[in-house]
C-alpha cells in the first residue's frame, strides 16, 4: 500500500511540475488567472456586505456568519479551481479527439490521470486570500481551538465531495459530442451551493442535500464550526463521499466501455 | 444580403445540432442564477411582502429579477470562445480572402443566436406571465418597448465586448480568463445580483459614469417604468457601444500585423 501511495505521488509531483513549467511559459495568462480569482473574491465579499447594509440577518445568519461561510466557500472553491477544473474542461475535448487513449494505457489509474493530470498554476498561489478571510471571520466568532483544529480537515472533506459529485457529472460528456453544456451545468450547482441551505424552499433543499448533495458541501462543515451539537449534517456528508466514491468508480468502469476512441 | 441570410441559417444549423449543449449553455445559467437570486431575495426579506429594502418591497424585488432574467436571456453573448479559436489556429486566413469578412461572419453570428435567445425569452416570459400575473400587473406596453429595445442594444454591447476581448488573442494564449472577469464585474455592478440603488451612494455615483447600470439595471427599470428618459438612456448604451468599436477596430489592425496565419 505504502509504495502505492509514494508512486502516485511521485507521479503527482511530475504533473505540477510539468504545468507549473508550462504556466511560466505563458507569464500574462498565470497573472491574468491571479486576477479572475481576486476579482470573484472581491465580488462575492461585496455582494454580501451590500446586502448586510440593507438586513440584520439573513436567515439566523448574521454578517460574520455568512462571511466565513463565504471564505469557506471561496478555500473549498480555490482547491477545485487549483486541482479539478481544467481537467473537466479537457475532459471532453481528450474523448472527442479520442486522446483519451493515452491515459488509458499509462500505468496508473485511469481515474487518476485523466483527473488529476492538470493543475491550474496560477490558481494555487492564491490560498492565502480565501484562509485568510476564514481566519478573521472565524476570530470574530470566538471559534474555540478544536474548531481551528478541524477547520483543515472539513475544508478538505468539502473539497472531496465537491470532486466527487462535479467528475460524476463530468462522466456523462462520454455520452454526448460536445461537453462545454456539461461543464456548464457543474458550474450552475457550484452556484446554487455557494449560498445558505435555508435559503431554499424545503422541497428543493431535501432534493440537493439528499439526491445531488451539493448544499452540504459548504453547509455542513460551516454550520458543525458554528455549533457542535449540529453534527448530523457532517455525518451525512461523510456518507455522501462514501457513496460518491463507489458511484464515480461504477460509473467510470461504464464510462470507459462506452468510449468509442476516436483516434483508433 | 443573400450571403447574410445564407451564412444566418448556416449558424442557426450549427447552434442546434448539439441541442442539449445550447440549452445547457444559454437557458441553464440564466434560469439557475434567476432561481437562486429568487431563492436569496425571499429569504433576506424573510417570505414577507410587507418588509422594505430602500425602495423595494418583496413583490418588487422578484419583478426587478423576473425583467432581469429576461435581459439576460436576450442580450447574453458567447462569441469569443470561437473567434478566440479563429486566430489560434490560424483560421482567420480564410476570412481574409473571402468576400465575407471575420467581422461580418461574427455579425450574422450575433443575429442568428439574438433571434433565437429572442424566441426563448419571449416563450419565458409567456410562462411567467401567466405563472406569476401578480408581478407584471402594472407593466405598460410603451415601457415594455422601450426596454426592449434597450436591451436589443445592450446584447450590441455584450457582442462588441466579446469580440473584443476574442481579438486579444492576437497578444494571448488564452482569452477566457479576461472573458470571465468581464462577466463577473459586469454580473455584480450593473445590478444583477443587487439593484443599484441598494448599493453605497458613493458607489452608485461612480458607477454613474460607466457602461455597466446600462447593461442591466436601466433596462430592468425602463421596463418597470422607473427608468428615467429614454432617449439618454439609449445615447449613452450607443455611445459606450461606438467606444467599445472604436477599441476593436484599433486592436483588429494591430492584431492583424501580429497574426502569423498558424498551419498555414
Amino acid at each position: 500500500m505504502i509504495p502505492r501511495i509514494k508512486y502516485y505521488l511521485l507521479l503527482y509531483r511530475e504533473f505540477v511540475k510539468t504545468c507549473f513549467i508550462e504556466a511560466m511559459s505563458f507569464r500574462l495568462h498565470f497573472i491574468l488567472l491571479i486576477v479572475m480569482d481576486l476579482v470573484f473574491y472581491a465580488s462575492v465579499f461585496a455582494s454580501v456586505d451590500i446586502i448586510y447594509q440593507h438586513v440584520e440577518t439573513i436567515g439566523a445568519w448574521n454578517r460574520e456568519q455568512l462571511m466565513f461561510f463565504m471564505s469557506f466557500m471561496l478555500a473549498v472553491n480555490h482547491l477545485q479551481m487549483s486541482f479539478l477544473a481544467d481537467n473537466y474542461w479537457e475532459l471532453s475535448l481528450l474523448i472527442r479527439q479520442g486522446n483519451l487513449d493515452y491515459l488509458l494505457v499509462k500505468p496508473a489509474s485511469s481515474l487518476f490521470s485523466t483527473f488529476l493530470r492538470r493543475v491550474s498554476a496560477g490558481s494555487t498561489t492564491l490560498f492565502i486570500v480565501p484562509w485568510s478571510c476564514m481566519i478573521y471571520f472565524g476570530s470574530r466568532l470566538s471559534f474555540p481551538w478544536i474548531a481551528w483544529v478541524i477547520l483543515p480537515f472539513l475544508v478538505i472533506l468539502a473539497f472531496i465531495l465537491t470532486g466527487l459529485i462535479e467528475t460524476i457529472i463530468c462522466c456523462s460528456m462520454f455520452w454526448m459530442l460536445e461537453g462545454v453544456g456539461i461543464n456548464f451545468l457543474r458550474m450552475q450547482l457550484q452556484q446554487v451551493a455557494r449560498w445558505p441551505d435555508f435559503i431554499y424552499a424545503s422541497f428543493i433543499r431535501k432534493i440537493l442535500t439528499f439526491i445531488i448533495p451539493v448544499l452540504l458541501i459548504y453547509n455542513a462543515p460551516s454550520r458543525f464550526l458554528f455549533d457542535f451539537s449540529d453534527w448530523l449534517a457532517l455525518v451525512g456528508m461523510i456518507m455522501a463521499i462514501a457513496a460518491g466514491w463507489v458511484i464515480l468508480h461504477f460509473l467510470w468502469r461504464v464510462c470507459l466501455n462506452s468510449y468509442e476512441s476516436a483516434s483508433s | 444580403m443573400l450571403k447574410w441570410w445564407q451564412t444566418i441559417k448556416v449558424h442557426w444549423s450549427n447552434m442546434l445540432v448539439y441541442r442539449v449543449n445550447f440549452l445547457l449553455m444559454v437557458i441553464g445559467p440564466v434560469l439557475v442564477f434567476f432561481f437562486v437570486k429568487i431563492s436569496l431575495w425571499y429569504s433576506i426579506f424573510q417570505g414577507n411582502m410587507q418588509t422594505m429594502i430602500g425602495n423595494y418591497s418583496l413583490s418588487d424585488m422578484l419583478t426587478y429579477h423576473l425583467w432581469t432574467m429576461i435581459v439576460m436571456l436576450i442580450s447574453r453573448s458567447y462569441n469569443f470562445g470561437k473567434l478566440s479559436e479563429d486566430i489560434r489556429l490560424g483560421r482567420v486566413s480564410t476570412y481574409l480572402i473571402y468576400p465575407f469578412s471575420l467581422w461580418e461572419f461574427q455579425v450574422t453570428n450575433f443575429l442568428s443566436r439574438l433571434v433565437i435567445q429572442l424566441f426563448i425569452a419571449l416563450f419565458c416570459l409567456l410562462i411567467l406571465v401567466t405563472t406569476f400575473s401578480q408581478y407584471f400587473h402594472d407593466i405598460i406596453a410603451i415601457n415594455f418597448l422601450k426596454g426592449l429595445m434597450l436591451t436589443i442594444f445592450v446584447g450590441i454591447f455584450w457582442f462588441s465586448l466579446q469580440y473584443l476581448i476574442g481579438l486579444l488573442t492576437f497578444w494571448l494564449e488564452e482569452t477566457w480568463v479576461l472573458a470571465v472577469i468581464a462577466e463577473t464585474v459586469i454580473q455584480l455592478l450593473s445590478g444583477n445580483i443587487i439593484p443599484l440603488d441598494l448599493f453605497p451612494q458613493w458607489a452608485a455615483r461612480i458607477l454613474e459614469y460607466t457602461p455597466f447600470p446600462y447593461v442591466t439595471f436601466v433596462p430592468v427599470k425602463m421596463i418597470m417604468g422607473a427608468g428615467g428618459d429614454f432617449l439618454p438612456a439609449l445615447a449613452n448604451l450607443v455611445f459606450w457601444i461606438i467606444i467599445l468599436n472604436f477599441i476593436v477596430l484599433l486592436v483588429w489592425r494591430k492584431g492583424l500585423k501580429l497574426y502569423t496565419g498558424a498551419g498555414m
